[in-house]
């Protein structure tokens, strides 16, 4: 690389005004690189538009995105040489390509590289520095340090751009178009009722637009990220002094040559030894040291106080984010046999579209939010549906436990003087009323207090009259071993079936009595 | 109606005129003045708990003034002795004999205010009354007047400096009660009552009336002593108290005192009710305070935000009611 014969002026440049000198380059040298360029970019769209069968043509702006990796190389080979002074033909720039293709990693660079987002600033190390393998990621990963993420904005911002100038050339058409053909191509696009020519014509249009914007974006992207590239290893490798010097050498020389200037120079040497006493240089040339060459100790002392002072003893904290797992980096970046590529092409397909599916089903999932909320709700709200207890209070209250006629059942009961089986077994055919017919969650825990009040809730006020007395003669006779009165106990038979009969519309504030 | 013999109508009537009574001066805080009834006709003692100034000494003195008995007040601080609560023998020169001066504990009523603001060797000191219904100065007993009822009041705040009442004699307690804020309508009430032609905020006794004596307070608890318990009603109060000692969250549960309790409290429930029997229902609902000053709760659920109260609403849901 000769430095003498770059045509920027290298300065150290923060990384937007790198970009900026990217974009410059491209407008300053126009003339030379669009004409290989568009011959480039629209002759390879054009044999796209004429192999493609005119059914899937629509897809040929995805095939020139795909492929912009490939113009890069081309568009990079004509920057870096105007860089540095050397006009490049049209015909040498076409005669490189196959070369290019060969020695660039294009391979990785269209499969498994192409959705990188510092593809840009990478591939001045790909195909300018020649690096492969640990060295080339090595490399990457210091040119890194402090410009991927402005590379990364800069493919970022450059997407974008893209999408600006497409929607503007087709709003354009919409405004210079007098006919609604063209905004009717486009509503059509989305319910397909397109006719096929044209359909033809708005795939062409399509095809042309995004490749005009491709043509006019792509050149200052990699100018962009080449000059920040550049900026970089300004950066590291201290070009700016380099030629500074290399011009202060160069004026030296010619000075030297001139006679005159000779004597002056003499003369001011001379001059300048007089007035200071110790020379500035040591009278060997080739070591600039002191008079007296120190003992380390003493030189390291020295040094120690000179690093003591303001200007070196600055010290700053920068805090960063760094990755753990380098091994992965390493990984990554390193090159691949054909088998291993396929392997690693496979993966990331694979990779890819999971992710595709997952956001595919986050979408559909908010879409259908309703359908699938409705669906979760029977899990969410159906209560455990108990069956009705069979024993309750040691009471057996199966239906088919019980007599028919229950009230008759009992009263013959209470006749023949068994007053406790006779109020047990209504009290019984009571619960299995509740807990079948009505359905009242009754558990083992609760009391004869307890079921009042829940069915108090659930059944007709007269009922729950009726239900009140049974439980208060059933109390009494199971917990004061008292029979109650005939006469009192007479009504609660008569009641049985009023209680068994629930009117149709019951409901739970209750309504009129049976 | 005689004084030794009350049937149980009579004395359901007279718990009844109580509540009334009480009523008229404590306003709201009706289930306050039901379990403190259940303690005094069942022959216990109750602690009841809540922040200052929601009447607990004014439902003491009310009750007091109701049942026409002796009322005594003894505010419990850090340095009160163990005979500043039951009393001392003092030698009196002039005589030259020793006397006996009587503590506060002999009254009918004794309110503990603050009981946890002394330490357990004065708190001690209310043990033996409270068991024995006795005081023993000098190695003599003396007896306290019946009926005795110990109200201790512990406030729920400001627990810095206290002296939580060791299990023993929390479990002299038949009932805790907790006292809560009154509802709106009930403090407007209140306030009304307090302030209505009133000089300070001490609320006028003048105005209500002894409607019971001591001996028919006695009377009252010999009829509710012999309400019937049925065996499946006892063996279902044994059994709630049986399942708080193995319970999941529980430290340890109630001992037999708690079951005795249950039927003592549930017999005056029932009595309130003019039952001269006990049912289930009674002693479901006097078993929360019954039992929450016997049960300790294991940290974990006291650190999850668990009281005991918590704890044995699911014991009760999972114990079985009694089978007949």
């Amino acid at each position: 690389m000769k430095l003498d014969s770059i045509t920027a002026h290298i300065r150290l440049r923060t990384p937007w005004e790198a970009a900026d000198l990217g974009f410059a380059l491209v407008q300053h040298n126009a003339r030379w690189i669009f004409p290989a360029w568009t011959l480039l970019l629209f002759s390879l769209v054009l044999i796209l538009w004429l192999l493609i069968p005119a059914d899937y043509r629509m897809y040929i702006p995805w095939l020139v995105w795909w492929l912009k990796p490939l113009f890069d190389r081309v568009l990079l080979h004509i920057l870096s040489h105007q860089m540095f002074d050397q006009r490049l033909s049209t015909a040498d720039i076409f005669s490189a390509i196959p070369r290019l293709f060969h020695t660039t990693g294009l391979l990785g660079g269209l499969i498994w590289r192409r959705l990188s987002f510092s593809r840009g600033f990478n591939l001045s190390i790909w195909q300018l520095e020649q690096l492969r393998g640990k060295a080339r990621s090595d490399r990457q990963h210091l040119l890194h340090v402090q410009a991927h993420s402005h590379a990364v904005w800069i493919t970022l911002g450059c997407i974008l751009l893209e999408l600006v100038v497409l929607f503007s050339l087709y709003a354009l058409i919409l405004l210079l178009d007098p006919t609604d053909g063209s905004w009717d191509y486009i509503s059509s696009a989305f319910d397909d009722m397109a006719e096929t020519e044209e359909r033809l014509w708005g795939t062409l249009i399509y095809v042309c637009l995004y490749t005009l914007s491709v043509w006019l974006i792509e050149p200052l992207y990699v100018a962009a990220s080449f000059s920040l590239y550049l900026n970089r290893r300004t950066q590291l490798e201290a070009w700016d002094i380099e030629l500074a010097f290399r011009n202060l050498g160069d004026r030296l020389r010619t000075l030297a040559q001139t006679p005159l200037a000779m004597v002056l120079a003499i003369l001011l040497i001379i001059t300048a030894s007089s007035l200071s006493t110790p020379p500035a240089l040591a009278e060997d040339t080739s070591e600039s040291l002191a008079e007296t060459r120190l003992p380390p100790e003493e030189a390291q002392t020295q040094i120690d106080a000179i690093m003591q002072r303001e200007e070196f003893a600055q010290m700053r904290t920068v805090t960063r984010w760094e990755r753990i797992n380098k091994e992965d980096e390493l990984e990554k970046n390193k090159s691949y046999s054909i088998p291993e590529a396929l392997q690693v092409l496979f993966a990331n397909l694979l990779k890819i579209m999971l992710w595709v599916a997952v956001i595919v089903m986050v979408v559909l999932a908010f879409v259908y939010r309703r359908q699938l909320l409705a669906l979760l709700k029977p899990l969410q709200r159906k209560p455990e549906q108990k069956p009705a207890p069979d024993i309750l209070f040691g009471m057996d209250i199966r239906p088919e436990s019980l007599p028919d006629d229950i009230a008759a059942a009992s009263r013959r009961l209470w006749e023949a003087g068994q007053q406790r089986e006779a109020l047990s077994l209504l009290y019984r055919g009571a619960l299995m009323r509740l807990t079948r017919h009505d359905r009242l969650p009754v558990q083992d825990s609760h009391t004869e207090g307890d079921i009042l009040q829940l069915a108090a809730m659930h059944i007709t006020p007269h009922r729950a009259t009726w239900l009140r007395a049974v439980t208060r003669a059933w109390q009494e006779i199971a917990y004061a071993h008292r029979s109650p009165a005939t006469a009192l106990v007479e009504p609660l038979f008569d009641g049985w079936a009023g209680f068994i009969h629930v009117p149709p519309a019951e409901s739970v504030t209750g309504g009129n009595p049976a | 109606m005689t004084t030794n013999s009350l049937t149980l109508e009579q004395a359901s009537e007279l718990a009844g005129r109580i509540r009334h009574e009480i009523g008229k001066a404590l306003i709201g805080q009706k289930q306050v003045v039901r379990e403190t009834l259940i303690a005094l006709l069942a022959g216990g003692h109750v602690l009841i708990e809540g922040v200052p100034g929601l009447g607990k000494t004014l439902l003491v003195r009310v009750l007091a003034h109701t049942i026409a008995g002796q009322f005594a007040r003894i505010q419990f601080t850090p340095d009160l002795m163990p005979a500043d609560i039951s009393g001392h023998v003092l030698f009196d020169m002039q005589n030259q004999r020793f006397n006996v001066r009587k503590g506060p504990v002999f009254t009918h009523l004794l309110l503990a205010d603050e009981i946890n603001r002394a330490p357990a060797k004065t708190q001690s000191a209310l043990l033996e009354v409270m068991q024995e219904q006795q005081v023993t100065i000098e190695g003599k007993a003396y007896p306290v007047p019946l009926p005795f009822m110990t109200l201790a009041t512990q406030n729920p705040l400001e627990q810095e400096g206290t002296y939580p009442l060791p299990e023993a004699q929390l479990d002299r307690f038949l009932l805790k009660i907790f006292i809560e804020y009154p509802t709106l309508e009930e403090e407007a009430e209140m306030v009304t009552v307090v302030t209505d032609q009133q000089i300070g905020d001490r609320f006028n006794l003048a105005s209500l009336q002894a409607v019971v004596t001591p001996e028919q307070v006695l009377a009252m608890q010999t009829v509710a002593a012999n309400i019937a318990v049925d065996t499946a009603v006892l063996d279902y109060a044994v059994r709630i108290t049986r399942a708080t000692r193995q319970w999941q969250g529980l430290r340890f549960g109630a001992g037999p005192r708690g079951s005795i309790a249950l039927v003592r409290a549930a017999r005056a429930n029932a009595m309130l009710e003019g039952r001269d029997f006990v049912h289930p229902d009674d002693i479901k609902q006097i078993c929360l305070p019954v039992l929450r000053h016997r049960v300790s709760l294991a940290p974990e659920m006291e650190l999850e935000g668990y009281n005991s109260d918590h704890l044995l609403k699911a014991v009760l849901e999972k114990t079985e009611a009694p089978r007949k």
